[in-house]
Order: structure tokens, then C-alpha cells, then sequence
């Protein structure tokens, strides 16, 4: 996926003044990717009723997580988006609870001290990907890509493919091994 | 999984599902306690966010929604001091009072759009075809419900949504087709199709689903909407397809030229 290569460090400048505390930087940054973080929440969680909840929550975790930030390691909107996403999954997986409550939860910090993962936002990632994605099976492909992109859960998924969940998650996980292998450079 | 809930054991598989997001409620907590405690979980959940970091950007970029106005107000006010006023960030804010229905049926209609929308983004960065599932939220109740005439977004209660993504074979979607059997019509979005050759039209076809043979759906000369009196029958297990024909469409009823795109229907909700 092409992003300009400015807008990509104006956001990650910006990224960089939030986790100094510079309120109008983070006021700028969302200003410019909110709409695209509530486009995530919205498809992912299907709780429009929420949304605006669970794009409150992802700023002040942006906010407060800026710092982790690591331009090396993923670009600064698809970092926003993998947040936007965890919140809105965690909202459709424990919808039983309130989300406040559950926001006080699953609020991991990161590992401190990890090694960046070998794969950044370089765009030959997206070619490996698509590579890689292409040499799964029809239906795996599909289940990982609904997976992911629709927030389907295993039981979304089995019913969508007439599979019971047990078989959904073993052909999940033999999927996403490959895909691994693949990525990685290492047989499946 | 019984192995997630002690935080001795989890092998690459749990953390690929944390990441995907397909694990149960009881083992997502239990992930993200992990995920807390132990630098490995850590380092592996860090990993497959990388690899899977072009699905991401892809999800980002491809259909974005305002948010309502009141949303920026609300962050401001929790960040320390509560000092920074909507004024500074506020995206889109309009008189956020007036007509909020209006601005959630908007949302929502583009909400409707977007779906086949990035399924296409995505579809197009990976030419993969995916097929997108679509009203897959129901929020009964929730929104006043339009009538029917002026329900240009199909309503919540439409049973029976289809979507195929139209593609030449193995590459970009040259077509998002999307099947409404309560408004009875297929809406046909064109992402970048090749123009028919010189002197032809393309025509829609259903196929399989138990039919013996091809049914014309129409030709595709205008785009737009088509009806739905053709796609009587099965749905499930259809397949849309286009092929090139002369002017006016196949003579023959069944397709002549060569079947440029296909995307097999699925069912949405």
C-alpha cells in the first residue's frame, strides 16, 4: 500500500511531539487519522453504538503510548490502526462487560526491551505478504483475510464455512504457520 | 485452546490468534495477561503485527468514516489539564446538535458503502479475492428505521445481502456487485474496469446455484442498478460472471464471448 513518504514522517513527527505532551501536536495528529481509526472501529466492532467510545480510548492509549512508538518497526497509521483494531476486537469478544471495565484489563504494556520484529512498513513487506497469502489454500486465505480485516470470530468463520470451531482453529493455525514459514523465510 | 490459560505454556499459534483476533474471550484475557507478563508472548504478538502490518495499513487506509463531533471534545477533556478545546482538533465539527440522526444515518450509509470499499482496497493490494461478508451489524433499534422508498442504504432488516467481488482472474476487482433482495436490485460498483473492447458491451450473468445453464442479468453498458427479476432462484452458490458480447447483448441467451470477470456471491448477513 503506497503512503507518501512525508505523510508518513509528519505523522510520525507528530507521534513523537505527542509523547512529549505537546497536546495541540496530538490534537493535529488526530485530526488527521481519526476518520480512518473510526472507519477501522466501526468494521471491526460492528458496534456503532460504541464507536465513539472505542475511538475515545484508542486516543488516550495513542496518547499515552506514543512513546513506544518505533518508526523502524511499522508506520505510524498502521501502529494507530493495530490499536483501534485490538480495542475494537476486545469489544466484540467481551461484549458481556463494560468496555470501560475491560479497557482496564486488557491494557498490556509492552514487553520492554524487545527486539524489533524484522518486518517494518517497508512496502516490500505488502509484496511478501500478498506472496505469501497467495500460496494458501482458497478457504485459508479466506478465513485469515476475514479474520483480520472483519474481526469474524471462530465461530463467524465456522459458520460461514460449515466447519466445526475446533477445525476453524486448526486450519487457522496450520494457515497462519505457513504464512509464517512463508514470511519468514523458513519452511511451514 | 487449553494451554493459554497457564502462562507457562502458549506456542506461536496462540499469539498468531491473539494478533488475528480469533481467540475466545476466556483465552483472548488470558493473551493479553501474557502478553503483559511474559517478554516472549510479547515478542512473539510484536512479530506477527509485523507481518501482518500491510493488512493493517490497507485496513487503515481504505475507507475512512468521520467520527462524530462530540468524540475530540471528550479525548481533550481527559488529557491532562482538560485544557485543549474542541475548537483546536475537532475534525468535521459541525453544529453537532442539529439533526444528530442525520449524521448517524450518514455515517452509517457510509458505513454501508465502505464495506465493499475496502474489501476492494485490500482485494486490490493483495489481488487476492476476497469475498466480503457485509450488514454483518444489527443494531435492532437503534437507528430510526427509514422507509423503504427513501432507504437508499438497505435497511438492517434486509434479509438476503449478497456481495461477489468482480475480478479478472488473479487481478485487480474490476467490479463490487452487491445483491439486495429487499430493495430487489444488484448495485454494481466500478473499481477500475478495463471498457469493453471496441464495439461490445459486457453482459452480466448468474450461474451455478442449480441453474441448468447461464441466466442473463443485463448488460452492464450504463452500470448502476440492475434488476433483480433475473437472479429469481438460488442464490447461494451463485456465481456472477461477465463476458464480452456485440451490441444488445448475447443473441443467443447464453454467453458468446470470453467471461472477463467472475465472483462467486456470498451471502452477507
Amino acid at each position: 500500500m503506497r503512503v507518501a513518504t512525508d505523510t508518513r514522517s509528519e505523522l510520525a513527527g507528530l507521534l513523537a511531539e505527542t509523547a512529549k505532551g505537546d497536546q495541540s501536536a496530538f490534537a493535529e495528529l488526530y485530526r488527521r487519522t481519526s476518520a480512518k481509526l473510526y472507519g477501522v472501529i466501526l468494521r471491526i466492532s460492528r458496534r456503532p453504538d460504541l464507536a465513539s467510545e472505542l475511538l475515545q480510548e484508542t486516543y488516550l492509549k495513542i496518547w499515552s503510548n506514543a512513546g513506544r512508538f518505533d518508526p523502524e518497526r511499522a508506520s505510524p497509521i498502521s501502529w494507530m490502526a493495530a490499536i483501534a483494531r485490538n480495542r475494537a476486537i476486545d469489544a466484540i469478544r467481551l461484549q458481556s462487560e463494560r468496555i470501560s471495565a475491560a479497557a482496564e484489563e486488557l491494557e498490556p504494556e509492552d514487553g520492554p526491551g524487545l527486539a524489533a520484529p524484522r518486518h517494518g512498513p517497508d512496502p516490500a513487506d505488502a509484496m511478501s505478504l500478498r506472496t505469501c497469502m497467495e500460496g494458501l489454500k482458497s478457504d485459508d486465505r479466506r478465513m485469515v483475510l476475514l479474520g483480520y480485516l472483519y474481526g469474524l470470530s471462530r465461530e463467524e468463520l465456522g459458520d460461514r464455512f460449515a466447519l466445526p470451531v475446533n477445525t476453524v482453529k486448526t486450519r487457522l493455525r496450520r494457515a497462519l504457520a505457513a504464512l509464517k514459514g512463508c514470511l519468514d523465510g523458513e519452511p511451514a | 485452546m487449553a494451554n493459554l490459560p497457564d502462562r507457562e505454556s502458549w506456542d506461536d499459534g496462540d499469539a498468531a490468534e491473539y494478533v488475528l483476533g480469533t481467540l475466545d474471550a476466556e483465552e483472548r484475557r488470558a493473551a493479553a495477561r501474557l502478553e503483559a507478563n511474559d517478554a516472549g508472548f510479547a515478542f512473539a504478538v510484536r512479530a506477527w503485527q509485523g507481518r501482518l502490518d500491510a493488512l493493517t495499513e490497507g485496513l487503515a487506509e481504505a475507507e475512512p468514516v468521520d467520527p462524530p463531533s462530540v468524540v475530540w471534545p471528550a479525548i481533550a477533556a481527559r488529557l491532562p489539564g482538560g485544557a485543549l478545546g474542541a475548537a483546536t482538533g475537532a475534525a468535521g465539527a459541525g453544529a453537532a446538535g442539529a439533526g444528530a440522526e442525520v449524521v448517524e444515518l450518514r455515517q452509517r450509509l457510509r458505513y454501508w458503502r465502505g464495506t465493499t470499499g475496502i474489501a476492494a482496497a485490500i482485494a486490490a493490494m493483495l489481488a487476492v479475492g476476497v469475498i466480503v461478508p457485509r450488514d454483518r451489524w444489527a443494531p435492532e433499534g437503534l437507528f430510526p428505521q427509514p422507509p423503504a422508498q427513501q432507504a437508499e442504504a438497505p435497511s438492517d432488516a434486509a434479509r438476503g445481502t449478497y456481495v461477489a467481488v468482480l475480478q479478472p482472474g488473479g487481478a485487480a476487482p474490476a467490479f463490487v456487485a452487491e445483491v439486495n433482495l429487499a430493495t430487489n436490485s444488484i448495485s454494481l460498483r466500478p473499481l477500475r474496469p478495463e471498457p469493453a473492447p471496441e464495439g461490445r458491451v459486457y453482459e452480466m450473468w448468474v450461474v451455478g446455484g442449480g441453474r441448468a445453464a447461464p441466466v442473463s442479468l443485463g448488460l452492464l453498458a450504463e452500470g448502476g442498478d440492475l434488476p433483480l427479476d433475473a437472479l429469481a432462484g438460488p442464490t447461494d452458490g451463485s456465481v456472477l460472471a461477465v463476458s464480452v458480447e456485440p451490441p444488445g447483448g448475447s443473441p443467443t441467451g447464453a454467453p458468446t464471448g470470453d467471461v472477463v470477470f467472475t465472483g462467486e456471491l456470498i451471502r452477507a448477513d
